[in-house]
């Protein structure tokens, strides 16, 4: 049994708890970015950029799936039945949210067997991909963040009077 | 014995994970997205340069220093 993610998913729902009890509209963007990357983002008002964060994370997710014939995910594999792989990429993996949940629950059961050249590459590929959602992650929470007071202008300052061409001294 | 995969195939292998890392590194605290692709292409094509220079200049140290 895969005990370090469970751990790992114990303290990550922990974090985004606090941060939804923190501020709703932020933290709740936080989770929405985890279940699919750059959702949180269209969430926000940001579509392209969630669209553009979306397409990068899936892309590479996707690329590593296919190179190892969709076996790169086996959270709870036992050393014995998955020869030649480590439950170590799960932790990296868990980050892709919903695309590792339901690959994992589609794919189980399904592990490495013998001559698969890329995959090492393929875990690499899936695991790089949960990662890069932390930097999404930390992005939706750090785009939506209310400007600070200072850069506000002043409501009711009245502009200066531009001088008129040609006015003389 | 044949290695399972080529340096060749490593390197190619390796190029769209990097870019990958450039673009999403690019876009976070901007705002316009055309400005953070162009900004993530030029430091995918410098970051690839500098790893492949540095990993061959390292080769050749290491050959140096065994071949003494």
């Amino acid at each position: 049994m895969n005990t370090l993610l469970l751990e790992e998913a114990m303290i990550t729902f922990a974090l985004i708890a606090y941060l939804i009890a923190r501020d709703q509209r932020r933290g709740v963007a936080v989770l929405l970015s985890w279940l699919v990357p750059g959702l949180g983002h269209m969430r926000l008002g940001h579509r392209s950029r969630g669209l553009f964060l979306f397409a990068i994370v899936a892309a590479l997710f996707l690329a590593g799936l296919v190179m190892c014939d969709f076996r790169a995910v086996a959270p709870f594999a036992a050393h014995g039945e998955a020869t030649g792989r480590h439950d170590v990429w799960a932790l990296a993996q868990f980050f892709n949210g919903l695309f590792f949940a339901v690959t994992a629950a589609v794919t189980h059961g399904s592990y490495k067997v013998k001559d698969m050249p890329f995959y090492a590459t393929g875990c690499l590929y899936t695991a790089v991909a949960g990662l890069l959602n932390v930097l999404v992650m930390l992005d939706a929470w750090d785009i939506s963040a209310p400007l600070p007071a200072t850069d506000l202008a002043p409501v009711n300052a009245a502009a200066p009077a531009a001088p008129k061409e040609g006015a003389s001294s | 014995m044949k290695p399972a995969v080529t340096l060749l195939e490593n390197i190619l292998l390796f190029l769209p994970v990097n870019y990958a890392v450039c673009l999403v590194c690019s876009t976070l605290r901007r705002k316009d997205m055309q400005t953070a692709f162009r900004q993530g292409t030029r430091l995918f094509i410098g970051m690839t340069i500098a790893v492949i220079a540095g990993c061959a200049a390292l080769y050749f140290v290491m050959e140096f220093i065994l071949a003494r």
